[in-house]
């Protein structure tokens, strides 16, 4: 019997290997219907404070309509990403619901520049049949606070 | 304030109950109220070298008549702990010269 | 710059020379010439309720420090660099202080610039520290709470300077009830094109339905229907792009009071240019900061409306995130085409030189001096250049 550090490891594992894959669709049915996906600048405060994104599962719906479109010109052509997750981490458990603590390093290539990213990700995750749904996922980029460039693929 | 901020400003000071930590860029003091003398007092003490100066209720409403320019010479820093006539301030010393 | 080379850089017809975007001596020229010279904006009000409170921005390239002076109350503006060996003096990208101390040497300053003290000072002799505080921007005025500063002691005074773009600064202000607020932070994006980009880019409803032709499918999605921004854009007699003279220029989407995007962009009635470097759209306020003549970075402040609830300025929030920024779904595509493959473009440089006259021949002169054109017509494009053409060759050249 895997335990639980063992299904959420493969389950981070697997939501990185949908990106890098660029498989949108798959990747939007792990999350729930009530998520939210952010990426905050500096500590998060969403009332007060802009983020890099807050979307709500709409908003990633939309995410992926516009880069399914073809005419995403900020990812025409596609960034190409190698996501590596490390330091996963169960903070706390209960039957309801798991927070994970994880270390994410992403490495992206486009208009012939490489760019690293890395970043502290927290992940809430539901018990959903033998996996889990995302019901919330947060992004903390080293790098939130200064210019960036192009973040239009998905982090 | 983000609580990070909130952190660095006010954090309560463990080893003396009620003092709070005021951090700028240039300064960082921790601020507490002294009860160890005959009268109440405040203690300021400067967490960058542990210098402390209490100041009684009268000093205190005195500094409420100033302008800030007024506490210029305070900080100009030739007066106060970067003379060239080195000097070690203790408290109950005259704070500049 | 002289007259004879500035004067070659737009012709007559408005074809404009692409060394204006790519050449460092015409940057040079521009930091000479503009920003030496013009009003620069530096800071909202909102920024500095209190007396003390600075923030440290830009005025043009030049790091600057803002503040509120600890007993008057008033605004100065200073640059950010000790006079001594030449450190940033204040890191923070804002803070409360009555005075400033480099950690360097430790040369201390009152947040007005006057040289307060020195450390270990019998090393100096003869040393003259009235002249040694921090520079000062020599003029600092406000209008509608928007702080600007200039470095010229003379010229015209920003009222003069700002003209027929006041009236919407007022209505930019008067946005929130009891006015607005730039306390959410900002999204800050970089590229490696010229400053110019951006600001021409702010007012260009041409672009709107093939650059963001993905956000517009977006929007169709969520509203069920194609969304009339592109109709209007092309049909709507009441949108129009003016030429409101010294380089400022606006599109009002109808009337500047009550009118709409449509776009779901945030919902300033009209898009903006302050000459040189400040523009309005959506509900933002977007600084766009030049750093070489290849290399940009821009500020977007999203604007509060003070007096309403959280809950209203989070969905003011979330609807600026949804467009701009460096994930937004419409910003980024600005970046791509409009700044990075035009700065690509540029390279083949044979025949250098781009078109700037859409709706030339239909824009229409008001007795008061505006130029009123269509809403995809190239008028804010051209109302920046006459004043960047004015003020490089320091002539009066008429295009």
């Amino acid at each position: 019997m895997t335990s639980v550090q063992e299904q959420v490891e493969q389950f981070l594992f697997h939501e990185v290997a949908l990106l890098d894959h660029r498989d949108w669709d798959t990747w939007l049915e792990l999350y729930a219907d009530d998520a939210t996906y952010s990426i905050p600048q500096g500590d998060p405060d969403h009332a007060r404070k802009v983020s890099i994104v807050f979307d709500d599962k709409r908003r990633l719906v939309e995410r992926v309509i516009r880069l399914k479109s073809g005419f995403a010109y900020s990812q025409e052509p596609s960034s190409i990403t190698v996501h590596l997750v490390g330091n996963v981490m169960v903070v706390k458990a209960d039957e309801a619901s798991i927070q994970v603590a994880s270390s994410l390093m992403v490495t992206e290539v486009r208009r012939g520049r490489q760019t690293v990213y890395a970043a502290l990700v927290s992940h809430t995750l539901r018990p959903s049949g033998d996996s889990f749904l995302i019901a919330g996922k947060e992004i903390r980029l080293a790098n939130s606070e200064v210019p960036l460039g192009n973040l239009t693929f998905i982090v | 304030m983000t609580e990070k901020e909130d952190e660095l400003v006010t954090h309560v000071d463990q080893d003396l109950p009620g003092a709070m930590v005021l951090t700028s860029e240039f300064a960082s003091v921790r601020v507490s109220a002294d009860t160890e003398a005959n009268g109440p007092r405040l203690r300021i003490e400067n967490r960058q070298n542990g210098m402390v100066i209490h100041l009684d209720p009268l000093e205190l409403a005195s500094l409420t008549w100033l302008r800030h320019m007024d506490l210029g010479p305070f900080l100009d820093p030739s007066r106060t702990g970067w003379s060239s006539e080195v000097q070690d301030h203790h408290e109950g010393d005259e704070p500049w010269r | 710059m002289a007259l004879t080379e500035a004067e070659k850089l737009i012709t007559p017809d408005w074809m404009v020379h692409g060394s204006i975007y790519t050449d460092p001596d015409v940057f040079a020229a521009e930091q000479d010439e503009i920003f030496r010279h013009t009003w620069l904006f530096v800071a909202h009000e909102s920024q500095l309720q209190n007396r003390g409170d600075y923030v440290t921005t830009y005025a043009g390239t030049q790091p600057v420090i803002v503040t509120r002076g600890s007993d008057d109350g008033a605004y100065h503006v200073l640059l950010n660099r000790c006079r001594h060996r030449g450190a940033a003096v204040c890191q923070s990208e804002e803070g409360n202080a009555a005075f400033f101390r480099c950690a360097y040497h430790g040369w201390t300053y009152t947040n007005t610039g006057e040289l307060r003290g020195i450390t270990y000072d019998q090393g100096y002799e003869g040393l003259d520290r009235s002249k040694l505080g921090l520079t000062r921007m020599p003029r600092v005025d406000s209008f509608a709470g928007f702080v600007f500063a200039s470095f010229d002691e003379d010229g015209p005074t920003l009222m003069e300077h700002l003209g027929h773009a006041a009236p919407y600064l007022e209505l930019v202000a008067a946005q929130g009830p009891d006015g607005i607020r730039l306390s959410a932070g900002s999204h800050q994006i970089a590229y490696d094109g010229n400053w110019k980009l951006q600001v021409e880019n702010t007012i260009d409803n041409y672009h709107f339905g093939f650059v963001h032709r993905s956000f517009l499918e977006v929007l169709a999605d969520r509203i069920g229907s194609p969304p009339p921004i592109i109709k209007n854009i092309l049909t709507n007699e009441e949108w129009r792009t003016l030429d409101l003279g010294n380089g400022h220029s606006v599109h009002e989407f109808g009337d500047p009071k009550t009118g709409n995007n449509q776009g779901q962009l945030g919902d300033l009635p009209f898009n903006l240019i302050i000459f040189p470097n400040l523009c309005f759209v959506g509900a933002q306020l977007r600084h766009v900061l030049p750093k070489a003549a290849d290399r940009t970075e821009v500020r977007l402040y999203p604007m509060l409306h003070e007096g309403e609830s959280e809950a209203f300025n989070a969905s003011i929030l979330r609807t600026h995130e949804g467009f701009y920024g460096p994930a937004g779904m419409g910003g980024s595509d600005d970046v791509e085409v409009a700044f990075d493959r035009v700065s690509d473009g540029m390279r083949a440089s044979e025949q250098d030189w781009l078109v700037m006259s859409r709706g030339l021949h239909r824009e229409q002169a008001e007795p008061d001096g505006r130029i009123v054109g269509r809403a995809d017509d190239e008028v804010p494009q051209r109302a920046f250049y006459r004043q960047w053409i004015r003020s490089v060759s320091r002539e009066e050249i008429v295009r």
